[in-house]
């Protein structure tokens, strides 16, 4: 049965005015279509034009993207929505097509009631009695699972949890019965226990309402949870578009398969992640993408044996690093005289073993308190209560100028690499310069040697040595992150979400680089991250965190066969898993 | 108009370079001396010599001084044939501009307007300078000690507390009791200032890195709000009227202020412009990522504030920076026209400006001046503008 598509997208093409004659193309003939009643994922990494899309439906671009030609027609009566005025197209917004964004927060108005808001919107769009749409609101949060609808109708945002406040979000946004939603990475900001419930409501949404959704994510593994069909976006072209089932059984298109290819496997213990090249060498055009992936697990598997050995060295490693009972707590109340009399405990008496070679990964949803964790252990941030020892001596009782000193046997990897480099200063100066201030080589010349070596150890060239930050990707930021860290010859590094801001194939190069490094300088790291089958991949032994409390730790292997306690186990049945595997 | 801020944006700064030459090199072209002259066969350049004279390059021969140019007559006579500070006799009391070859006319003691307003170009620029520079010194200096080292940081046993009291208690004295009784120049007790701050300066980190063990009892000092009381304090101050007892004080020993010292006490005064914005930039690029991880990295104090912290701060002051360059300007023709600025040995745009009080029909000693301290007020306000 063949219908008429709800949106029809023909070849459009986006382009950006640079100054009056010339422009650039974003976009470049871009065509698919939605049906009615179907989730259609749109994924890609950043920059691929995947919301220049979404938004040029809505005709939001900004003042200087324009539409070059293409077209977007849109329901039954064929509305060709780039030629409708304004004021028609402000009918449409909302009461036909509405919008999810990434940003809850930032989408809602601060100074208004939730409820209000929502209200708004009918009021707006339909013509009810101020009586009705109130009863309306309120069954429209019962139908996204708000908790207690009558709170939230009540709530101010800032008072809701970002889970709650993108149901306010989408119950806005089908309050109007929309034919449309588009769902702009309205994922991407939460946890995954909380993600898991925002899709398991919109698939509930597009069962019970027949509302078309269009789901746009960097992230393949919630696409294939939720969408019927797949459009895969690369630099503004689709590079692939099918059936969730074809384009994971058999993706046509190398990208597809290095996007497929790149997350780490939950179920097998890898040693490396395929590269990039090898999809267009080894598959070539007639090859089978699922023999080259089982090829490649048969490869690169750590087997049981060799897995055992390893904890065997490892259980036998000295200690580098130890934490006895760290405490850190925040005030979050306080009397008259600014006396603090009430406590948030952010890390909440941890204990913990790091050995020599060792990866532990330290793993929990956001605001747990494994940032302030990783941060403490450096004193980075000064923990309230407890010991560090590093290789024996105790961190928390070095004074400044000793920890000045030490600084250079544990380094901490950010999470933004531009941030944590100074943009003024070229890459190689940024290299140098701790190395410099620690006196590492004997000369200058020398150390510039070394600082050229080290851009060639993490994949980069030499010449890079005089660019500065903003030349590079934020691939190659974090490369030059990572080759300032080990210009100190630290023996713990402690990596805080390193990977979570770069695209899926990028980070798969990063963490392969990670793991060449771990083993060549003989590192003992703490993998923090949020992205449970990251830490799972790099590490060998596992820390869960929940509300600054370690639930469980142990080797990660036997917690991901075997978890113990409860929370653990909801995070794991929380991920979104491929489904192929 | 965004063109048309674009465009006034190069004028201004067109204007602000050409006033740059002329406080450079303006003073080759106001002088008795001519510019070439032709004696015996030989060709010599009497002003350029005397131009290198003055900057020390060259010395002038003592023959040439005693030679009336003005009657020489083979010479190319100079655009403006007076010096700054040459007395005129036949222009005494003033002469309108175009009479007896005076081209924006004479002052009251005869001296050309023209010419004084080329030499004042130079000494309000660099008194400008001068009061910034030290201004923006200032600042920087009290946010490292205050907003750098925080609330937290610092925590110092009642000895050391007490010491410290007393050290800055013979700081003052000898600031402010001996060393004026003494005799000693303005430079000199300003020098001490920077010296007994840069003592401070240099013990805080020594202090503040001290390990003190939790037995004995440290009290955190609250550097920040210290600071920024100071900074309240300071402000609730009327500065002309703190500059006019200073300056009192000062004039009081001797006439008028040297062009450093006015400089330096102008920038005493407009440090809190600078020290607002930077507070507020150092506390925002304390809690980023850039933050930690130069910490991270073990870099000293000095190291991240000199070559990190200070250096990413400065881009959000630039356009103060300039503002406060122009109200400096304007800051010292005002004194100059109440007769409590430079010493008399220099000229300089507001004391020629200050003539037109006592001679009412000067309009050019009031008009000339105006216009040029007008006009680069506006090309630096515009110029502030556009880099907004």
């Amino acid at each position: 049965m063949k219908q008429e598509p709800l949106l029809q997208v023909k070849n459009l093409r986006i382009v950006v005015e640079q100054s009056r004659e010339t422009s650039t193309p974003l976009i470049h003939g871009v065509s698919f279509d939605v049906y009615k009643s179907e989730i259609v994922g749109v994924v890609g990494e950043s920059g691929s034009g995947k919301s220049l899309t979404s938004l040029s439906i809505l005709q939001l671009l900004d003042e200087k993207l324009s539409i070059e030609s293409g077209s977007i027609t849109f329901g039954e009566s064929k509305l060709r929505l780039q030629e409708l005025p304004e004021k028609e197209m402000r009918s449409i917004r909302g009461k036909q097509i509405a919008m999810v964004f990434q940003e809850p927060m930032s989408s809602l108005n601060p100074l208004m009631r939730c409820g209000k808001q929502v209200d708004e919107m009918m009021e707006i769009h339909a013509s009810k009695s101020k009586l009705e749409i109130k009863e309306h609101t309120l069954s429209l949060f019962r139908q996204v699972q708000l908790p207690d609808p009558e709170r939230a109708y009540r709530a101010y945002p800032h008072e809701l949890s970002g889970g709650q406040l993108q149901r306010v979000m989408i119950a806005m946004a089908i309050s109007c019965n929309p034919l449309l939603l588009i769902a702009d990475e309205c994922t991407t900001a939460l946890d995954v226990t909380v993600q898991k419930e925002i899709l398991d409501l919109l698939k509930q949404l597009n069962k019970d309402l027949g509302i078309s959704i269009l789901f746009i994510s960097h992230d393949l593994d919630v696409i294939s949870q939720i969408s019927d069909r797949v459009i895969v976006m690369k630099d503004g072209r689709i590079v692939e578009q099918g059936n969730i089932e074809q384009i994971f059984k058999a993706p046509k298109d190398s990208y597809t398969m290095r996007l497929i290819a790149s997350k780490p496997p939950l179920g097998v213990k890898l040693d490396r992640l395929p590269k990039p090249r090898s999809f267009e060498t080894s598959i070539g055009d007639d090859g089978d993408f699922n023999d080259f992936t089982e090829r490649f697990i048969q490869k690169h598997q750590i087997s049981a044996t060799s897995m055992e050995l390893r904890r065997k060295m490892l259980e036998e490693a000295e200690n580098v690093l130890q934490v006895r009972n760290l405490v850190k707590s925040y005030p979050i109340k306080s009397n008259f005289w600014g006396k603090p009399t009430a406590y948030l405990k952010a890390v909440d008496n941890v204990n913990f073993v790091v050995k020599k070679g060792e990866t532990v990964g330290l793993v929990g949803e956001s605001g747990c308190g494994k940032s302030t964790l990783s941060k403490a252990l450096l004193r980075l941030i000064e923990p309230d209560a407890g010991d560090v020892f590093f290789k024996g001596e105790s961190v928390t009782d070095w004074n400044r100028k000793t920890l000045n000193r030490k600084r250079k046997e544990i380094q901490y990897i950010f999470q933004d690499p531009y941030s944590s480099l100074n943009p003024r200063h070229t890459i190689g100066y940024a290299i140098l310069e701790p190395m410099t201030v620690h006196r590492i080589l004997p000369t200058q010349k020398q150390r510039r040697e070394r600082v050229e070596e080290l851009l060639e150890l993490v994949g980069l060239l030499p010449e890079h040595y005089s660019r500065y930050p903003h030349q590079f990707s934020g691939g190659q930021r974090q490369r030059i992150c990572i080759a300032r860290a080990l210009s100190m010859n630290p023996e713990f590094i402690v990596c805080d979400e390193i990977v979570s801001a770069l695209d899926v194939s990028v980070q798969a190069q990063v963490l392969n680089l990670l793991m060449e490094l771990r083993e060549q300088f003989d590192l003992s790291l703490l993998f923090v991250s949020h992205d449970l089958s990251i830490v799972k991949f790099v590490s060998d032994r596992l820390i869960v965190m929940k509300a600054g409390k370690i639930v469980e730790y142990g080797w990660s292997e036997d917690i991901y066969r075997d978890p113990q306690n409860d929370y653990t186990k909801t995070l794991f049945n929380a991920i979104p898993k491929p489904k192929t595997i | 108009m965004k063109i048309a801020v674009k465009n006034s944006k190069n004028w201004a700064i067109a204007y602000m370079i050409f006033l740059l030459i002329v406080a450079l090199i303006g003073p080759i072209f106001t002088s008795n001396a001519p510019l070439k002259v032709t004696i015996d066969d030989e060709t010599i350049y009497p002003a350029l010599r005397l131009y290198m004279h003055d900057s020390g390059l060259r010395s002038y021969p003592s023959e040439w001084r005693t030679i009336d140019w003005k009657k020489i007559e083979n010479g190319k006579q100079n655009l403006i044939s007076w010096d700054a500070t040459y007395i005129d006799l036949t222009a005494i009391n003033g002469v309108p501009p175009g009479k007896k070859g005076h081209l924006l006319g004479a002052d009251l003691f005869g001296k050309d307007v023209a010419a004084g307003l080329i030499a004042g170009t130079r000494v309000s620029l660099l008194v400008a300078f001068i009061a910034t520079l030290f201004g923006l010194l200032l600042a920087f200096l009290l946010t490292f000690l205050t907003t750098y080292f925080g609330n937290q940081r610092i925590k110092l046993t009642l000895l050391q507390i007490l010491f410290l009291s007393i050290f800055s208690c013979a700081i003052w004295f000898y600031l402010f009791v001996a060393f004026p009784q003494s005799n000693v120049s303005a430079v000199t007790t300003l020098f001490t200032a920077v010296a007994g701050i840069s003592l401070i300066f240099w013990l805080t980190p020594k202090i503040a890195s001290k390990k003190t063990s939790s037995s004995t009892l440290s009290i955190p000092i609250p550097m920040d709000e210290i600071g920024l009381k100071f900074y309240e304090i300071f402000q609730s101050i009327p500065k002309l009227i703190l500059l006019l007892v200073v300056i009192g004080m000062i004039q009081a020993k001797g006439t008028g202020s040297s062009l450093v010292s006015l400089g330096l006490l102008m920038g005493a005064l407009i440090w809190p412009v600078f020290y607002r914005y930077l507070r507020l930039e150092i506390q925002r690029e304390k809690s980023t990522d850039f933050f930690e991880s130069l910490k991270n990295l073990g870099f000293g104090d000095l190291r991240m504030t000199l070559f990190h912290l200070f250096p990413k701060a400065f881009r959000s002051i630039i356009v103060p920076t300039i503002f406060v360059f122009s109200s400096v300007i304007l800051l010292e023709s005002t004194l100059s026209f109440l007769g409590l600025g430079l010493s008399d040995e220099y000229v300089s745009w507001g004391k020629i400006l200050a003539q037109a009080r006592l001679r009412l029909d000067a309009w050019w000693l009031a008009i000339f001046p105006g216009i040029l301290i007008f006009l680069t007020l506006y090309a630096l306000n515009i110029w502030s503008k556009a880099k907004n």
